[in-house]
């Protein structure tokens, strides 16, 4: 059945007619075009900050909480927008990047930006490459999981309603957990694919925002590729930061590894990224479920930057005191 | 039997299972402590791991092998592929629908399944060739040789390596005496905790290490700070002498930075403080002993420490002595002679020229630094008061004189032949992630779509 457009159907200037898609996806590009601007000249703002740190301390910004924070905050704008260059659709992670670089930044603020020397032991390049692919590792799985989450968002949101009898597409599935990505292409409610009843208002108060933000997101296979690169991208990172810190931790204290409370979290979280990797790979874990395994990991990550410090006492005290 | 065997040793469902049980026992190890990580079962599920994955690697390179030989099998042709003619189009490539091997063809031409999406709705569909790098099929196996080599390392670390932590006054000589033999009827290794070498603070070896011979005579000559600006020390260093007899065979400067290396072993930097040295009189001026305290210190506030404290007996008195140290105030001088000329230009020592010849006769000079002394039989204190250097104590028919103080250096001697093992296995496994994740496949960008 031939859809009507809604505006031929809506009142001009009515509540409908405001939340019909169109207008929301003009109103929701606009956002995004100043909110990624905003996150630039903060990214600029930040680098000058952290070059004039650097100068001032007379080593790169990893020692202390202070500078640990603020330049893992940096390094996660960093790679939000280097992903949002090579691909505007992608505009949608300043959800998860934004805030979490607004919490790293307080966090940094809360704590104490007093000027500490250095000790002999972080005088090392092996500190340098164990510190920068830690960040990076950080970054790519906060992103990771952040797409990921998006992903299960919007397959949420994608599931036929009740009363919705959504557009079948031809596609051959060839795992369940994706089938709900049929629907990811389906149109917005009321754009005429939608036969609910009740008609096309009904459908967009219904869901206000929805299609707008949905049809700006990537394809459910998209995001969950995205969320496997990134993840993927993130182990190897990890993997180096852990090597370079054993190698680190031979050449400062005799000892490649210690089972320090750091390192057994880090080692943890190694692992259960491997196992992502192994499941995905070889059982083909996809959709929600490689999602929400993404989500659950970046728990132990984090509980290894930011809970360690917290709960145990390490040798990695003067990074994170 | 044989056939089952292999078949469950080389599956990936047991690889999973042991993977998540290392993990949960890395938790349990995080939360209970590290002695979690020296028991049975840990030992156990990382020899399981070990065998799992020797098996699995081998699989691995002989799959990889038949698919280097079968490379220049003849190309798959595309075929089946639409797309569409709008250039707004977006296409994906449906990870899912990795076909796989194809039969008679190259294996290193896999076939996605690539969904050209128009509009929201499907525009075009069809099997896509990804063509690889042939090296791509060793990066897997060369990572699981790397996690292997590294387990090896891991074990020879465990079973073979020592660790030794002693601390030497300035001046003073240290020997690594040999191995005490245990048990009447020979030797046996050590058990994880046995302190065997005198002189050691700690000591441990690996079960599987046997008893083994001196290895090094280390004699220290003197200690220096290295200060920034506000005069805060930014490091301590050790000039010391390895000796064979009385004879200098090597001498140099350790500081925090990194190790020196000698007779196979590795010395670390371990921690610094003071000793300061009494005389013990009595009231007729007979000398009774002489003595050096060596400190602890508190280094939580960083490397210049907070207090330097210190307790024991008076040898050859039935009194108990307890000690705080203040050092003389940050001196501006240069470094006395040290064999390395451009470090000693940046070295500042605290003490001026205090310390003349560590071990012999003390220039006193303009010290400045005191010890707070406390002097106690039981529950009696009889005395109580702060010395100079050269000042006296009176108590009981004794005299305490504070003569001089060196200062002391801790030392851990380390050997890990373990090290080299885990160093291959960080580079191999490294290589293999880098073939993995990093060849680029010609196809493999989804938002390439091809066009026409």
């Amino acid at each position: 059945m031939p859809a009507a457009k809604p505006d031929q159907v809506l009142p001009a200037g009515s509540e409908a007619q405001q939340l019909s898609p169109p207008a929301l996806a003009a109103k929701l590009e606009r956002h995004l075009i100043r909110a990624t601007f905003l996150a630039w000249a903060g990214f600029a703002v930040h680098t000058v900050q952290l070059a004039l740190r650097w100068m001032d301390a007379g080593h790169g910004p990893y020692y202390r909480r202070y500078e640990v924070y603020s330049s893992d905050a940096w390094v996660a704008l960093l790679i939000f927008l280097f992903l949002v260059t090579e691909n505007r659709r992608l505009r949608f992670l300043g959800v998860v990047v934004l805030p979490a670089t607004f919490l790293l930044l307080g966090g940094a603020i809360m704590s104490s930006p007093e000027i500490r020397t250095l000790p002999p032991s972080f005088r090392t390049f092996w500190l340098v490459i164990h510190i920068l692919f830690a960040k990076l590792a950080y970054g790519a799985n906060l992103l990771g999981a952040g797409v990921s989450g998006f992903y299960l968002w919007k397959e949420r949101r994608s599931r036929p309603l009740p009363d919705d009898v959504g557009l079948q597409f031809p596609l051959r599935q060839e795992s369940p957990s994706l089938t709900a990505d049929q629907g990811s292409h389906r149109e917005a409610p009321g754009s005429g694919h939608s036969q609910g009843n009740g008609g096309p208002a009904r459908d967009w108060k219904r869901s206000a925002g929805d299609p707008a933000v949905m049809n700006g997101l990537p394809a459910l296979v998209r995001l969950d590729d995205l969320a496997y690169s990134l993840t993927t991208f993130g182990f190897i990172n990890l993997t180096v930061m852990i090597v370079a810190g054993s190698i680190w931790a031979r050449t400062a204290w005799g000892s490649y590894w210690s089972w320090d409370a750091v390192e057994t979290w880090s080692l943890v979280s190694w692992l259960v990224y491997g196992l992502y990797l192994h499941l995905r790979r070889t059982y083909g874990w996809r959709g929600s479920k490689a999602a929400w395994f993404a989500l659950a990991a970046l728990g132990f990550l984090l509980f290894a930057l930011f809970g360690v410090g917290v709960f145990y006492r390490t040798n990695h005290a003067p990074y994170l005191g | 039997m044989g056939r089952k065997a292999w078949r469950f040793l080389t599956s990936v469902r047991l690889a999973l299972v042991l993977i998540t049980l290392l993990t949960v026992t890395g938790v349990l190890g995080a939360i209970a402590g590290r002695r979690v990580f020296s028991t049975w079962p840990f030992l156990l599920l990382v020899v399981s791991l070990g065998l799992n994955l020797t098996a699995c690697t081998l699989l691995q390179y002989v799959r990889a092998w038949r698919r280097w030989r079968s490379r220049a099998m003849e190309k798959l042709p595309e075929k089946g592929f639409t797309s569409p003619s709008d250039p707004g189009a977006q296409d994906a490539i449906l990870p899912v629908a990795i076909a796989g091997e194809v039969p008679g063809r190259s294996s290193l031409q896999v076939i996605r399944r690539r969904i050209i999406v128009q509009g929201g709705a499907v525009a075009g569909e069809g099997p896509v060739r990804i063509s690889r790098s042939p090296l791509w099929l060793f990066g897997s196996p060369l990572f699981h040789t790397g996690l292997l080599v590294i387990l090896v390392g891991g074990f020879i670390t465990a079973g073979w390596s020592s660790y030794g932590a002693f601390g030497v006054i300035e001046g003073d000589v240290f020997v690594d005496r040999p191995a005490v033999t245990f048990g009447p009827g020979g030797s046996r290794a050590p058990l994880a905790g046995d302190s065997p070498i005198d002189g050691y603070v700690t000591y441990h070896q690996g079960r599987l290490a046997g008893a083994r011979g001196s290895r090094f005579t280390l004699r220290l000559n003197r200690v220096d700070f290295q200060r920034g600006v506000g005069g805060k020390v930014e490091d301590y260093l050790a000039d010391i002498s390895f000796l064979e007899g009385k004879r200098e065979v090597k001498r140099t400067v350790l500081s925090g930075v990194g190790p020196v290396n000698f007779a196979g072993l590795d010395f670390y930097q371990k921690t610094y403080g003071y000793a300061p040295a009494f005389i013990l009189r009595r009231s007729d001026g007979r000398e009774v002993s002489r003595f050096l305290l060596a400190l602890e210190s508190d280094f939580s506030g960083g490397l210049s420490p907070g207090w330097h404290y210190g307790q024991g007996n008076l040898p050859g008195a039935p009194y108990q002595v307890r000690v705080n140290f203040f050092p003389a105030p940050v001196g501006s001088g240069g470094s006395r002679g040290s064999p390395d000329d451009a470090r000693a230009a940046t070295v500042a020592t605290a003490r001026g020229d205090l310390l003349g010849s560590a071990g012999g006769t003390m220039r006193m000079g303009e010290s400045g630094a005191r010890v707070h002394l406390e002097v106690q039989r039981g529950q009696e204190r009889v005395y109580d008061g702060e010395l100079a250097v050269g000042q006296k104590a009176g108590f009981a028919g004794y005299s305490l004189e504070f003569h001089h103080y060196r200062l002391w250096y801790g030392f851990t001697a380390k050997y890990d032949p373990g090290v080299p093992w885990v160093y291959s296995g960080f580079l191999l496994g490294l290589t293999g992630l880098i073939l993995v994740f990093t060849l680029p496949d010609s196809h493999s960008r989804p938002n390439k779509t091809k066009k026409g």
